[in-house]
């Protein structure tokens, strides 16, 4: 009476592939922004009306990068 | 009387007795082969009407000769390698299947797994730029807005002499927007 071997079974490949998405945030974005420069008490300007205007959307301007870098850093999980 | 014993067993008679006795033996192992085969033959085919039945019936195959038993086990492995498949039975698939099988199976659900990963980082994606979007759209109101507040602050501010305007305090509080 023979006795059959049983049949080895197939090796194991295992492919294992994983995708990690990570977002880094340059360094500009990490430094803190700093804050506008403070303006002279009592000051006055005199001058041109469009250059006078031109001063005034200067800073409108400014405070407008401010806030799209500060959204930006919020973005970057900074804030 | 010993010599008359003696003539009995004497000339031909004494080649008789051996053939016969030679004849007996020869006999004897002949028919112990022939029982033996018998034996032999009766037990592999019923060790045979026991595999058939073994492969029939999903049985042990211990009873088997090697080849036989190795091709019914390979066929048994493909019926589970394709239940396991289409069942998604990971278990199933690393006991039945064939390396080739496993690696081609492996490697769809690594592919699977980063379709989904990268569908969901395009998900959030689109929300983000969805939400970056109405950002920068409340941003361009409130810039449009100051500027708007500039102008009206230096429309109000005294014109001097040689058309220069002057910008006190309060105007310039209102042209900055503080």
């Amino acid at each position: 009476m023979s006795r059959a071997k049983p049949l080895p079974r197939a090796a194991d490949p295992v492919v294992m592939r994983s995708v990690e998405t990570r977002r880094e945030c340059p360094a500009e974005l990490l430094a803190d922004v700093s804050p506008a420069p403070a303006r002279p008490e009592k000051g006055w300007l005199e001058g041109e009306a469009e250059t006078l205007l031109w001063v005034g959307r200067l800073k409108n301007w400014g405070e407008d990068l401010a806030a799209r870098l500060s959204a930006a850093r919020t973005e970057c999980g900074v804030n | 009387m010993i010599a008359g014993l003696l003539s009995v067993f004497s000339g031909r008679r004494w080649l008789a007795a051996g053939a016969a006795g030679l004849a007996l033996v020869a006999g004897l192992f002949w028919f112990r082969a022939v029982l033996t085969e018998r034996l032999e033959l009766r037990e592999k085919v019923a060790d045979s009407a026991a595999c058939t039945a073994a492969v029939k019936s999903g049985g042990d195959l211990l009873i088997c000769p090697q080849p036989v038993a190795d091709a019914a086990t390979q066929a048994r492995r493909y019926l589970e390698c394709d239940a396991a498949l289409a069942e998604g039975r990971i278990y199933g698939v690393a006991s039945a299947c064939s390396a080739a099988v496993k690696r081609r199976d492996a490697e769809a659900e690594a592919a699977a797994h980063e379709a989904r990963q990268l569908e969901a980082e395009l998900t959030r994606t689109r929300a983000s730029a969805q939400a970056a979007l109405s950002r920068a759209q409340s941003r361009a109101q409130a810039l449009l807005r100051k500027d708007q507040n500039a102008a009206l602050a230096l429309s109000r501010a005294p014109v001097g002499a040689h058309g220069r305007v002057r910008c006190d305090d309060q105007c310039l509080r209102e042209l900055l927007g503080e």
